[in-house]
C-alpha cells in the first residue's frame, strides 16, 4: 500500500465530510491557543500520568501510556508545533485519539468545549502566519469570540509516524558509548 | 441459492493435514505391525475422508490421487493384498505426492503433473498386478443437475408396493406423492389394501399398503424415477411412461451448430480458443491498465497464500473459561458492591474477596494461553519418516524412541520449532551415529538409537536430541577452532564452553562435519533460530557413548521471564533467558581497546560492555562501573556486559507490542505493564549488541 | 420451518459447511463429531427433525449410529440420510438395511442435499 494513496484517500474523505452539514470538533487549549479536532476520532480524555520514556524518539514523543493493557504513544503537541514544553498542571489532559486503527494520546494544556461547526463556517486554512505547520490544519472555525484551529490529526500522524518509521534508525547511529566517554 | 464453498477451505486443509499425519504415522508403523487390521482401518479412513472433502471442495487432482491410495488401502485391509515394504513405499510417496498438491492448493508450491500421473500410475499398478480381476470402484463424478429441459406433458403410471419396513426406515409415502404432485397432477391415485392382516397379527410399524399412480407431466423419465430412489430397493416398482416419442435430448450451441452444418468443428473450437479471461477484455477494453490486473491478480495469490491463522480449541476449553469468566464477573461486582459502601471494618472482606480476584484472574490467565498450547507430538511426527529415509541412504541401522510427545506448547513455537529439530535430528542420525561395523568393533548394539524427548522444566520446555553414537570429539573441535581463530591456542575451556564452539558461525563446513566433530551442518542456524525464540541450546557429549543436544524454549511467547534493572527513573526488563551473571568489576578488569571500545575482563574473555544510559541517553545514578552493576547477558553466542543502576527483581511479563500504536524501536523488544501500571521496555538483546558493535565501529 | 438437523461428521470442514447451507436455509443444526457424540446429543434432549450422517467415523461409525437410532423409541421414525462417497450400492444396501432413509452422495452442492432433505424431511 503506497502511502500516498491513502493520503490522497483520507484527504479526500475530509474534505467530502466538510462540505456535508454540521461537524463536532472537541477543542482544546495549546499555549492558550484554541484548537480542535473532529470529534470522531476522538476516543477519550485521560488525565496526564507520569509516562514511560522510550530511548533514542523525537523529543515530541513523550513516552508511552498503559491504557487498560495497551501501549499508547503520548505526544507532546506543544512540542510537536514548536511551542516549548508543556509542563503537567491539573489541567493537563491527554486526548485520546484513534487515527487508523491506531491509539495515540495528544497531550493538551487543557480541554475546553465540544465545538457545532457548519461547513460554511469552516474556512480553508490561511496562507501563511500562524505558530502551526500548515499541513496539520485542516481549516479554521469561529467560536463566539475566539478562531479556532482546526487539526487534520491524520496529517500529524502521517508526517510523524509512517514517515519516521524510516528515519530512525539515522538517529540511532548517534549513539556512541566510545565517543561520549571522553 | 449459491453457497461459495471456499470459506470451508482453512478447515479442509487443516484437516487434511491431520489426515496426512495419521497415513503417515500409520504406514510407519504398518511396517512393523503389518497384520494390524485396527490400523490399517484408521489409515484407510484417513484416506477416504480426504478423497471425501477434496471432492467436495472441488479439489480434483487430490481426490484422485487420494482415490488410488484409497483403493490400494482398501485391497490391503480386505487382506486381498498383503503389506509388503513395497506397496508402503509407493503409498509414502504417494503421501508426498498429495502433500505437495495440497500445498500447491494452498497457494505454496508448484506441482509436477507428471510426478503425480506417475505416482497414479504406480498405484494403480500395485493394485492391478496384485489382484488383476479386482474390479475397483467407480471414480466419483459431478453429476450434473437434472436438466430441467421439459418433456411433452404426457401421462405415466406408477405401480408401486413399497417395500414392509417403510416406515422404520424414516420414510414417508405421503413424501412420495408430495414430490409426484411437485412434477405434475396427480390424476389418478388408488390405494391398495388387501394385504393389511388381521388385526391381532398386524404389525403397526409395517406398511402393507401399495398405490397405483397416474401422474400427468411434462417431467423427465428420470426426474420421476428419482422420486424413488430412496425406496427401490426392497419395492416392487414399475413406471410406464406413455408418451409418444421420445425427446432430443439437451444440446449446445455448438453442437446444434455444428450438426446444422451452420459451422465445422474446427471453427467452432478455434473460436471457443478465443474465450478470454477478464482481465484481459477489460485491458483492451482500456477500462483498467495491465499493472492493475497484475497487481490484483498477485494479490489474490496472497489472499489464497494467506497463512491459515487458525486453532482448533476443544468445547470444552471453551466451556471451562466461560465459566471462569462468569466467575471473574461475580467476583468483581462483589467488589463493586462492597466498594460503595465501604467501612473500615469490611477490610478483612476486601481482602477475601481480592485473593478471590486474584486467583480468577490467574486461572483465567492460564487457561487462555492454554488454548495456544498443542501436544508437540505433532513437531514429532516428521521424524520417524525421516529417520527411515535416512537409515536406508546410509545403510545404517537406526530405531527412533520418542517420549513426551504429550508435552504441551504455544502452537506458533511448534510450528518455529520444526526446522531446527529436523536439523538436529538428522545430524545425529547422519553423523552423530555410526555404520554397523563400526558400532560393533565399538562393543555397541549394531542398532544406533536416536531419542527424541519432550518435557517441561518449569516455565520452559525442554526437547532433548539423544542419540548412543561416537560422540563429540573435544580436541579435534579445540583445534579446528584455534585453527579457524575462533579461540587462543592455549585458552583453557570447559567442555560445555568447547561443545558450544560448534554453534559458532563459520566452525564447521561441509568437510570439516564427518571427519571432526561428526556433526556441525548448520549448527549456527540452528542456535541463532532457537535463540530467536527465547531459548538456548544446550549441549553434552560423551566421547564413543553418544551425545544429547537440548533445546529450552519458553512455553509461549507471549510471556517470558524477566530481570528488572533500573537506570536513574526508568524500570527495564531483560529476558531472564539471556543473562548469564551480573557482577561488579574490579578497576583493573576494565579497559578501552581502540577500535572496539570499552571492555570488561570477564575470566579471561574480553566483553564489549555498553551503558544503558548512553545508549537510551537517559540519567543514570551512576556512571562509574565500579559503582554501578553489570549483567552479562549472552546471545549468539556473544556476550555483552550492560551496565545499570541496580537490579530491582524478577517476575514474568506479559510481552505487549509497541509496533501496535507506535513502531519498532530499536533495542526495544516490546513492553509490558509493571504492578503499578507502568509501562517498562523489555530489552531487545540482540538489538542492543549490535547498537553496541555499531557504536564501536563508529569510534573507531 | 424452524426444524432442527443433527448433522454427524469427523470433518470439520463438511460440518461446518452442511451447517452453514442448512442454516442458511432456516434449519437449526446441531452438530456432532462422530457416532457417540450424536447419540450423547440425542440422549442429551436434541430432538432433531432429521439427521445427516457420515459413514466412516471413528469411534462409532454412521451404520452403528443408524442402528443406535433406530433402536431409541423417540427416533424411530425420524428420517436419517447418510453421506457416502460409495457410489457403489453395497453401502447403500447396508445403510438402508441398518434403517437409513436415504443418502447423499459425495462430492455434492449445497442445492442437492437441500433438495434431498425436503424429499424426506416431513411436511
Amino acid at each position: 500500500m503506497s502511502t500516498a494513496t491513502v493520503e490522497q484517500a483520507e484527504q479526500q474523505d475530509i474534505r467530502t465530510s466538510f462540505s456535508s452539514d454540521d461537524q463536532q470538533f472537541l477543542t482544546f487549549n495549546l499555549a492558550g491557543e484554541f484548537y480542535g479536532v473532529d470529534i470522531l476520532k476522538v476516543q477519550e480524555i485521560k488525565g496526564y500520568t507520569n509516562v514511560t520514556k522510550i530511548p533514542n524518539t523525537p523529543e515530541y514523543l513523550k513516552g508511552v501510556l498503559n491504557l487498560r493493557g495497551t501501549i499508547v504513544p503520548i505526544v507532546d503537541l506543544r512540542m510537536k508545533f514548536g511551542m516549548g514544553v508543556t509542563e503537567p498542571t491539573s489541567f493537563t489532559v491527554v486526548v485520546v485519539v484513534n487515527v487508523r486503527n491506531r491509539v495515540m494520546g495528544f497531550l493538551v494544556d487543557a480541554v475546553s468545549d465540544v465545538l457545532d461547526l457548519n461547513a460554511k463556517d469552516i474556512q480553508p486554512p490561511p496562507e501563511m502566519g500562524n505558530t502551526v505547520d500548515i499541513t496539520f490544519v485542516a481549516g479554521i472555525g469561529n467560536s463566539n469570540d475566539h478562531l479556532v484551529t482546526l487539526l487534520d490529526i491524520d496529517r500529524v500522524l502521517t508526517d510523524d509516524e509512517v514517515k519516521a518509521v524510516g528515519e530512525i534508525p539515522a538517529e540511532a547511529e548517534s549513539v556512541e558509548p566510545g565517543a561520549s566517554e571522553e | 441459492m449459491a453457497v461459495d464453498l471456499s470459506h470451508f477451505q482453512e478447515s479442509f486443509f487443516t484437516e487434511s493435514a491431520e489426515h496426512v499425519e495419521t497415513i503417515e504415522t500409520g504406514l510407519l508403523e504398518l511396517e512393523q505391525r503389518s497384520q494390524d487390521l485396527d490400523l490399517l482401518n484408521r489409515i484407510f479412513r484417513a484416506a477416504h475422508s480426504i478423497k471425501g472433502n477434496a471432492g467436495m471442495f472441488d479439489f480434483t487432482a487430490i481426490g484422485g490421487l487420494t482415490h488410488k491410495m484409497e483403493n490400494v488401502l482398501d485391497l490391503l485391509r480386505n487382506e486381498k493384498m498383503p503389506v509388503t515394504p513395497q506397496v508402503i513405499d509407493v503409498l509414502l510417496r504417494a503421501l508426498d505426492g498429495l502433500k505437495s498438491l495440497l500445498d500447491a492448493a494452498q497457494g505454496s508450491g508448484e506441482v509436477n503433473e507428471d510426478v503425480i500421473q506417475g505416482l497414479e500410475e504406480e498405484l494403480q499398478a500395485c493394485q492391478e498386478g496384485d489382484n488383476g480381476n479386482e474390479v475397483t470402484a467407480k471414480e466419483p463424478v459431478f453429476t450434473e443437475s437434472v436438466g430441467t429441459q421439459a418433456d411433452p406433458w404426457r401421462l405415466i403410471k406408477i405401480d408401486w408396493v413399497p417395500l414392509p419396513e417403510l416406515f422404520q426406515r424414516g420414510l414417508d409415502p405421503s413424501q412420495i406423492f408430495k414430490e409426484l404432485h411437485e412434477l405434475g397432477m396427480i390424476k389418478g391415485l388408488q390405494v391398495r389394501t388387501e394385504q393389511i392382516p388381521a388385526l391381532e397379527v398386524m404389525d403397526p410399524e409395517r406398511c402393507y399398503l401399495s398405490w397405483a399412480v397416474e401422474l400427468e407431466t411434462d417431467a423427465q423419465m428420470s426426474q420421476v424415477e428419482a422420486v424413488f430412489d430412496f425406496v427401490r430397493d426392497g419395492s416392487e416398482l414399475v413406471i410406464t411412461d406413455c408418451a409418444p416419442k421420445p425427446t432430443e435430448p439437451y444440446k449446445r450451441v455448438g453442437e446444434i451448430l455444428i450438426e446444422e452444418g451452420a459451422v465445422t468443428p474446427r471453427e467452432l473450437s478455434d473460436s471457443l480458443a478465443k474465450q478470454k479471461p477478464l482481465g484481459q477484455i477489460l485491458v483492451e477494453e482500456k477500462k483498467v491498465t495491465p499493472q492493475q490486473v497484475d497487481k490484483a491478480l498477485q494479490k489474490q495469490k496472497q489472499l489464497k497464500k494467506g497463512e491459515a491463522a487458525s486453532i482448533r480449541v476443544d468445547t470444552e476449553k471453551i466451556d471451562k473459561l466461560i465459566n471462569l469468566v462468569g466467575e471473574l464477573v461475580i467476583t468483581q461486582s462483589m467488589i463493586t458492591d462492597l466498594g460503595e459502601k465501604f467501612t473500615i471494618d469490611q477490610l478483612p472482606v476486601l481482602q477475601e474477596r481480592i485473593v478471590q480476584l486474584e486467583r480468577n484472574t490467574r486461572e483465567l490467565q492460564e487457561r487462555v494461553m492454554s488454548i495456544r498450547m498443542m501436544p508437540i507430538g505433532s513437531a514429532f511426527h516428521r521424524f520417524p519418516r525421516l529417520i527411515r529415509d535416512l537409515a536406508g541412504k546410509s545403510g545404517k541401522q537406526i530405531q527412533l524412541v520418542m517420549s513426551g510427545e504429550e508435552t504441551e506448547l504455544d502452537k506458533t513455537l511448534i510450528e518455529a520449532i520444526g526446522d531446527p529439530l529436523t536439523h538436529l535430528v538428522r545430524n545425529s542420525a547422519d553423523h552423530g551415529l555410526e555404520g554397523p561395523e563400526e558400532r560393533v568393533a565399538a562393543g555397541k548394539p549394531e542398532r544406533g538409537t536416536v531419542r527424541l524427548h519432550a518435557y517441561h522444566d518449569g516455565g520452559n520446555i525442554c526437547i532433548a536430541v539423544e542419540d548412543d553414537g561416537r560422540g563429540l570429539n573435544r580436541d579435534k573441535i579445540v583445534a579446528k577452532a584455534i585453527e579457524r581463530g575462533l579461540i587462543a591456542d592455549g585458552a583453557t575451556m570447559s567442555d560445555e564452553d568447547v561443545y558450544q564452539l560448534i554453534f559458532r558461525a563459520g566452525f564447521s563446513t561441509a568437510d570439516a562435519i564427518t571427519d571432526v566433530s561428526g556433526r556441525g551442518v548448520g549448527m549456527d542456524v540452528v542456535k541463532r533460530n532457537i535463540e530467536g525464540l527465547g531459548g538456548s541450546v544446550g549441549i553434552r557429549s560423551n566421547p564413543g557413548k553418544g551425545s544429547m543436544l537440548t533445546l529450552k524454549l519458553p512455553l509461549t511467547l507471549a510471556i517470558i521471564d524477566g530481570m528488572t534493572v533500573r537506570v536513574g527513573t526508568d524500570n527495564y526488563i531483560i529476558p531472564l533467558i539471556t543473562v548469564t551473571e551480573s557482577i561488579r568489576p574490579k578497576a583493573s578488569d576494565l579497559q578501552r581497546i581502540v577500535g572496539k571500545g570499552e571492555v570488561v575482563n570477564l575470566r579471561g574473555e574480553w566483553v564489549p560492555l555498553v551503558r544503558l544510559y548512553e545508549a537510551f541517553n537517559v540519567t543514570p545514578e551512576y556512571t562509574d562501573p565500579l559503582e554501578a552493576l553489570l549483567v552479562i547477558v549472552e546471545v549468539e553466542n556473544r556476550r555483552i556486559a550492560v551496565l545499570v543502576d541496580e537490579l530491582t527483581g524478577q517476575q514474568q511479563v506479559v510481552i505487549k507490542t509497541l509496533e501496535q500504536n507506535y513502531r519498532k524501536v530499536d533495542a526495544i523488544s516490546g513492553a509490558t505493564i509493571l504492578g503499578d501500571g507502568q509501562v517498562a521496555l523489555i530489552l531487545d538483546v540482540p538489538g542492543l549488541a549490535k547498537l553496541a558493535r555499531a557504536g564501536h565501529t563508529a569510534a573507531a | 420451518m424452524g426444524k432442527t438437523v443433527l448433522v454427524v461428521d469427523d470433518s470439520v470442514s463438511m460440518r461446518q459447511m452442511v451447517s452453514f447451507t442448512l442454516t442458511g436455509a432456516g434449519y437449526e443444526v446441531v452438530e456432532a463429531g462422530d457416532g457417540k457424540e450424536a447419540v450423547d446429543k440425542l440422549n442429551g434432549g436434541a430432538k432433531p427433525n432429521l439427521v445427516i450422517t457420515d459413514l466412516n467415523m471413528p469411534n462409532m461409525d454412521g451404520i452403528s449410529l443408524i442402528k443406535a437410532i433406530r433402536g431409541m423409541a423417540p427416533y424411530k421414525f425420524t428420517p436419517i440420510l447418510m453421506l457416502t462417497t460409495e457410489s457403489s450400492d453395497d453401502k447403500k444396501k447396508e445403510g438402508q438395511g441398518a434403517g437409513a432413509t436415504g443418502w447423499v452422495i459425495k462430492p455434492f452442492n449445497p442445492e442437492q442435499m437441500l433438495a434431498t432433505i425436503k424429499k424426506v424431511m416431513p411436511g
